[in-house]
């Protein structure tokens, strides 16, 4: 595009403000605003910034707190501490570190989460990862699933390929009192080729090889090919289907 | 008229699909968002899908996976009218399209150079409507009727154009009508002479694209 000779550079550093536009690299340290959309190769924050639109950057990442007031598109989007994006994000990869907040959705190639992860809307990814305490209103849709929870973990609807729920081995995050116990996961419906689950309380389980393991609680499960369970475990309903 | 569903689960054991390919294809928006309903029954929340649409793009899909890739797929299904103009020298190398229909269009067309791919697909379908033996007025009718509306063809919805005639007197004894709607019912005493679903035309047309461009 022409506009590509003129991308400047922008900075605020303590407290400052920046309007939108097209920029090379915006970098906010201190206290700073962005009012408008921003579009940049780069956006790197550190400490509170509040950004009034939608962002799109090749690459962004924040530390501290950071609020967005629109959409974010980027190709790489890394956030540590807490992040809220009021609209939806699509990226290639997304990482969390801390807490994280997303009102309208995700689409992305790789998503990877430490800590709290709230979402309004559904996920989709090629590959999921998450450790911590996950809270998904619609449904999170992925190749691969992998939860490790920590902490009380929410989600509508999980489908996908393989899909693997288990409980943190690591003390941490009941150490930190994220939650209670080591974790546990609500959820209607799953539904993959593989399935493991561990702490899960669902409705309905659909699957090719299932194994429900340590302290599931499960209304009914389906399956093709195999199913195992735990016999710490309580299906209500278990169905062979083909 | 109700559509008839098909559960979710169905739809993998009757076509044998994998968990993880119905939720890449849907990701891949492939299998469009606007399908999916969400029903209560007695094992709790199902989600069920207009049956012949679905059974219909999976093996579709299944036909065409191994040449094209998923995004290329998902262009493929999309309606929307993503492609380039055409110069009138590569609308002649389009051995599908015949002289007779592009005669009738560019006798009422108002745009000139290059077709756009809007164009394109009226042409598609005006050949299609003269296969099924229309010729003259209708043809004419159909090519009116096409230029006359923007149309707009929608995710998950059936479009058709249809031409119907009607008995009218004894000086001239049918009138014809072309009509452009997602469902429609007619008088007993109408009599639909050809449908077409714009959709499929445009998913054709796309195919056959690639192998020309």
């Amino acid at each position: 595009m022409a506009e590509e000779k003129e991308r400047k550079n922008a900075s605020i550093s303590g407290a400052g403000k920046l309007s939108g536009g097209v920029y090379d690299t915006v970098k906010v340290a201190g206290s700073g605003k962005i009012e408008g959309n921003v579009d940049a190769n780069q956006i790197s924050t550190a400490g509170a910034c509040k950004i009034e639109g939608n962002v799109k950057a090749k690459r962004m990442k924040t530390a501290g707190a950071c609020k967005i007031i629109g959409d974010v598109q980027v190709g790489e989007l890394k956030t540590a501490g807490s992040c809220a994006v009021e609209g939806r994000v699509e990226a290639d990869s997304l990482e969390s570190a801390g807490s994280q907040t997303i009102l309208k959705g995700v689409t992305a190639k790789a998503i990877e989460i430490a800590g709290g992860w709230k979402v309004g809307g559904d996920v989709e990814a090629d590959r999921f990862t998450a450790k911590g305490s996950i809270n998904i209103s619609g449904l999170l849709s992925a190749d691969e699933v992998h939860l490790e929870l920590g902490g009380r973990s929410k989600v509508r609807e999980i489908g996908g390929g393989r899909i693997a729920v288990k409980r943190s081995n690591q003390g941490w995050f009941t150490f930190i009192g994220l939650g209670w116990g080591s974790g546990s996961l609500e959820v209607e419906t799953i539904e993959a080729d593989e399935i493991y689950l561990e702490a899960t309380k669902a409705q309905t389980v659909r699957g090719k090889r299932i194994t429900i393991g340590e302290d599931c609680r499960i209304e009914r499960v389906e399956y093709e090919e195999s199913l195992q369970v735990d016999e710490s475990a309580e299906v209500k309903e278990r169905v062979k289907s083909r | 008229m109700e559509e008839e569903l098909i559960s979710k689960k169905e739809v993998l054991e009757r076509t044998g699909i994998s968990y993880g390919q119905f939720y890449r294809w849907k990701r891949k928006g492939i299998i469009p968002e606007a399908w999916f309903i969400r029903k209560s029954t007695f094992t709790g929340q199902e989600t069920f899908l207009p049956k012949a649409k679905i059974l219909e793009r999976i093996a579709k899909i299944k036909e065409l996976k191994d040449r094209y890739s998923l995004d290329e797929l998902a262009e493929l299904f999309s309606p929307e009218l993503t492609e380039t103009g055409f110069s009138p020298e590569e609308l002649a190398r389009m051995d599908w399209l015949s002289q007779e229909v592009k005669r009738y269009y560019d006798a009422v067309r108002r745009a000139k150079g290059p077709y756009s791919f809007k164009e394109l697909l009226y042409l598609a379908v005006l050949e299609r409507l003269r296969q099924k033996g229309l010729a003259g007025e209708e043809l004419e009718l159909a090519v009116e009727t096409l230029s006359a509306h923007a149309i707009e063809l929608k995710e998950g919805e059936l479009r058709r154009l249809a031409i119907a005639r009607k008995e009218a007197g004894p000086a001239k004894p049918t009138v014809s009508l072309c009509l452009i709607f997602n469902e429609c019912l007619f008088d007993p005493r109408t009599e639909v002479v050809a449908q077409v679903e714009l959709n499929k035309i445009l998913e054709e047309l796309k195919l056959k694209l690639r192998g020309v461009r």
